[in-house]
């Protein structure tokens, strides 16, 4: 049965988390004197009484259980979509609740699609948590929840499950929280050095943060309207298109590289090869179409152009250096099924992932060899492990279930009146975390034109992709609530 | 020397019937009370009652005077209890069969080093690697190897349509040296001499330089296409062995495991490379028939049960396989096995007593083999200075009669001798003998303060 004490008190905790964050933004606002400081302060303090209230009503109880442990879950990403819009409503710079909640969902599940026109006169209080929630977001809000708070006990590794992208997750260490914690840590780490980069190449180093905390999530807000386009840094945009790189790659490798001092761990694993594969292959043809057009001046502009944009859709970050709707089709082709790869399993990237796509290619060579010899034992074998029947059955089920939300929001958003293309890109563009679709949704415009309704349906696509579609789900299952 | 035994299964008995039989002490200790009426009954050996893992038994088996210990019971940790227990007791030598590959297959340190063992023996390992030498060579019945690897002795079967026939062995001269040591005729076997005829249905045993074994074979017509495809039936642990070494082939041949417990299929296809493992009973004609076992070029048959083994062997020779193996643990069936038509029989139990015999042979006798029912051995001999045979032109030596040299290696060359070739001090002499000579051999060579 579900305790409505324990969820209420660990809901209070990872308020307290958010409010403690947003006053870091209101730091900014003091030190710009801008006139949303009251806003923001007052939008902590409510966040953070709160949680206060929460925590002291609701007294810590030992562990949870597991239905407890996906309400927790999803209900957790929903309860921080909502204080982390205060400082968008009570400010007035987005007014409209539905504006507010989709901003900081997309903001959360760090998709980066966005209904403000325009960026640059935002003061820098809420620009900042803007970008803050895509960082919060990124590496998760339980993993931090678990990483600062002890006592989940053996609920943790559900937790920590529910949230972490991929289908399959490694324990670095043999505590959850110890594995939350060195996460975080090498993210933090990773961080820094984009931001350090970033200074040095000269940005500001408001901008370095800003954009560091949107690259580093793969979430895809930037502080300027024609985003990274704005920065006419080759430089720049190489280092981003790097970071993106690595921060669609998966953590767990980064930790053990860098950490444990073993590079090889990079290739050993096979769903990271098939991600630099995928990526190479993607530039190249993008680079190829881009030329055939005479798009970008000399081959290294080209080959920038083509990179940058195909690692900001694989990874599902959704910066833009130019406008890629207009580019030819080869291009747009090729950008478009980019929406549906993903970074890998532990990354901060969205979308279906290469190891779910792998883990379907090396089932469906299997049922192949099964045809020849229908009597043959054939292993599901990952890198140096082997998948169990009920894995490959997950991520069938997931991929199934992917395609089906992806055409609920596409039918969703036609019956709004939006063109084929423009719904359809902009369902796949949230469910998969990304940001920009093609056409109406383009990387020049934004989802603000999209009714109220549509902006609710899109934030829960957008929560759905972030969780992986099974937390949010089984909250529907009438089982799911009775005792 | 006194040996204890531990335990007297197969393996056990093997190695004190042959023990016993060269004259030495040997020890058993066992537990069934029924297995140690049969060593009393037919064997001349001491038994003793009890566990080889307990120390008062030991003791009372005479460990402290003992040279050396097989433990051959078919639990590895007891096995390793004994043996460590005996080096604390004094003895020199040690022996232990572990089966299980997680006790053999470890990096940083061996039972060896953490244990004293000083040979362990794996009885489906050394099986499996008789099998893949056979599959390296086809057209052998068995393969075997001399002097760090280079002579090689292979059993080959005289086909009617063979280009030896009807001839005496001493026209059968090559521009490449050989030397046919051995002939199995209708279960009997001799050392030939020049004026043999050979027949069909002779298995000879040919010994040539490793590197010129191809060319020897292709002169006599042995030579036949290397094996590309191989179906092994039976998934436990020979099987596993044998497809692993198989693997590592290049180029690589095609492998198949037929395995009917499908939690052991599972296993070991999670361990395998590219060997495909079929779930199902290789008993099941059309399963046979389904995986195309007609197109394999080499059939192995590793299950646990013997009867099974053979029935399926047969079956696939009927279905046209161009070879089969079959492994048998009877040794008393195996004469009948090949009269059927199996091309080639291996008991584990033999060719682990073979195994160890050579690691006990240690001293100037370097390598044995055992030839059918252990009827023969191959000796690697040292010649001394000073004995009786050396530095004598070979045709002017007093052989005893069953036996030959068929290698000689001097100063890390293989000389492959004739009649008028001279042994000189500290040449390696591979000598084909059979059981009742060996004694009479030894003498010849060894410079007669060796004590045996």
């Amino acid at each position: 049965m579900i305790r409505p004490a324990v969820i209420l008190g660990n809901m209070g905790r990872i308020l307290l988390i958010i409010g403690v964050a947003m006053l870091s933004c209101l730091a900014w606002s003091i030190a710009y004197h801008e006139n949303v400081t009251s806003s923001i302060a007052l939008a902590a303090f409510l966040t953070i009484f709160t949680g206060l209230i929460l925590v002291y009503v609701c007294p810590k109880k030992e562990s949870i259980n597991f239905k407890e442990g996906f309400l927790l879950v999803s209900l957790g990403w929903i309860v921080a979509s909502t204080f982390g819009s205060l400082p968008f409503l009570l400010s007035g710079y987005l007014p409209s609740f539905a504006d507010a909640w989709f901003e900081t969902v997309s903001g959360f599940t760090t998709t980066g699609a966005s209904v403000v026109q325009d960026v640059e006169v935002w003061p820098r209080g809420l620009l900042f948590w803007r970008s803050l929630t895509q960082w919060l977001g990124g590496m998760g809000i339980i993993a931090l929840f678990l990483a600062i708070i002890a006592g989940m006990g053996a609920r943790a590794n559900q937790l920590f499950k529910a949230e972490v992208p991929g289908p399959i997750s490694d324990k670095i260490s043999p505590r959850i929280r110890e594995t939350a914690r060195k996460l975080w840590i090498t993210y933090v780490i990773i961080s820094l050095t984009c931001v350090i980069t970033l200074c040095a190449l000269g940005m500001d180093i408001f901008d370095a943060l800003c954009h560091t905390f949107t690259t580093m999530a793969t979430g895809g807000f930037s502080t300027k309207n024609a985003s990274i386009g704005f920065y006419a840094s080759p430089l720049i945009q190489w280092t981003l298109t790097l970071f993106m790189f690595i921060a669609g790659a998966n953590f767990t490798l980064h930790f053990l590289a860098f950490k444990k001092r073993n590079p090889l761990a990079y290739l050993r694993d096979p769903e990271f090869k098939l991600y630099t594969g995928i990526v190479l292959l993607a530039c190249f043809f993008v680079a190829l179409s881009l030329n055939s057009q005479g798009i970008g001046t000399g081959w290294e502009e080209t080959i920038r152009l083509a990179s940058f944009q195909v690692l900001s859709i694989v990874t599902t970050t959704g910066f833009a250096t130019a406008d890629f709707n207009i580019w030819p089709n080869l291009a747009v082709g090729v950008l478009f099924m980019m929406m549906f790869v993903g970074g890998c399993a532990g990354s901060t990237g969205g979308s279906i992932k290469p190891g779910r796509y792998l883990i379907i290619s090396l089932s469906t060579v299997n049922e192949l060899k099964k045809m020849v010899h229908p009597k043959a034992v054939l292993p599901l074998r990952f890198g140096n492990r082997f998948l169990k029947e009920s894995l490959l059955i997950n991520v069938l089920q997931f991929f199934f279930l992917y395609m089906g939300f992806l055409a609920l929001g596409t039918i969703v958003l036609a019956a709004l009146g939006l063109d084929m293309w423009s719904s359809l890109t902009a369902a796949a563009a949230c469910l998969g975390n990304i940001g920009p679709g093609f056409s109406r949704v383009g990387p020049t415009q934004n989802f603000a034109f999209i009714p109220d309704s549509g902006k609710y349906i899109l934030s829960i696509l957008m929560l759905v992709g972030r969780l992986e579609i099974y937390p949010i789900l089984v909250l529907f299952l009438p089982e799911f609530w009775k005792e | 020397m006194k040996i204890i035994i531990i335990g007297a299964g197969k393996v056990g008995f093997s190695m004190a019937q042959l023990l016993s039989g060269e004259n030495h002490d040997v020890v058993v200790v066992e537990q069934s009370p029924e297995r140690q009426q049969i060593l009393e009954e037919t064997l001349d050996v001491q038994v003793v009652s009890g566990s080889g893992s307990s120390t008062s038994v030991l003791e009372s088996a005479g460990v402290h005077t003992a040279d050396m210990l097989l433990a051959v019971t078919e639990f590895d940790e007891l096995n390793m209890v004994a043996c460590l227990l005996a080096k604390k007791y004094g003895v020199k030598t040690t022996v232990a069969r572990v089966r299980n590959p997680e006790y053999l297959e470890v990096k940083d340190f061996s039972l060896n080093n953490i244990m004293g063992i000083d040979l362990i023996i794996n009885p489906e390992r050394v099986t499996a690697q008789e099998i893949a030498e056979i599959a390296k060579h086809p057209e052998a019945l068995n393969v075997d190897y001399y002097a760090d690897g280079k002579v090689q002795l292979m059993e080959l079967e005289l086909k009617d349509d063979s280009p030896l026939l009807k001839k005496r062995i001493k026209d059968l001269k090559t521009s490449v040296p050989y030397n046919i040591v051995s002939i199995a005729r209708k279960h009997r076997m001799l050392v030939p001499s020049g004026d043999d005829v050979l027949q069909v249905g002779d298995h000879i045993h040919l010994m040539a330089r490793t590197a010129d074994m191809r060319e020897v074979e292709k002169l006599l017509g042995f030579y036949s296409r290397k094996v590309e495809n191989v179906t092994i039936l039976g998934g436990g642990r020979t099987g596993y062995y044998l497809a692993q070494i198989l693997e590592q082939n290049k180029p690589a041949m095609s492998i198949k495991i037929i395995e009917r417990d499908i939690t052991r299929a599972r296993q070991i296809s999670e361990k395998l490379g590219h060997t495909l493992v079929i779930h199902g009973d290789g008993s099941d004609y059309q399963l046979l028939e389904e995986e195309n076992i007609v197109s394999s070029d080499l059939f192995v048959a590793v299950t646990d049960d013997d009867k099974i083994n053979l029935l399926c062997s047969l079956i696939a020779r009927n279905l046209g396989v161009r070879k089969t193996v079959c492994q048998v643990k009877r040794t008393d069936v195996m004469p009948l096995a090949e009269q059927i038509g199996i091309d080639t029989i291996l008991s584990p139990r033999l060719l682990t007593a073979g195994a160890i015999l050579k690691y006990m042979r240690v001293g100037d006798i370097i390598s044995v083999t055992l030839f059918g029912e252990e009827r023969a051995e191959m000796l690697e001999l040292l010649a001394q200075p000073g004995a009786t045979a050396v530095n004598k032109e070979i045709q002017h030596i007093k052989f005893p009669s069953g036996s030959v040299i068929g290698a000689v290696v001097r100063e890390n060359q293989v000389i492959i001798p004739n009649g008028s070739f001279i042994i000189q001090p500290n040449d390696r002499l591979m000598v084909f003998s059979l059981l009742k000579s060996i004694h009479k051999i030894e003498q010849l060579f060894l410079n007669g303060s060796k004590k045996h």
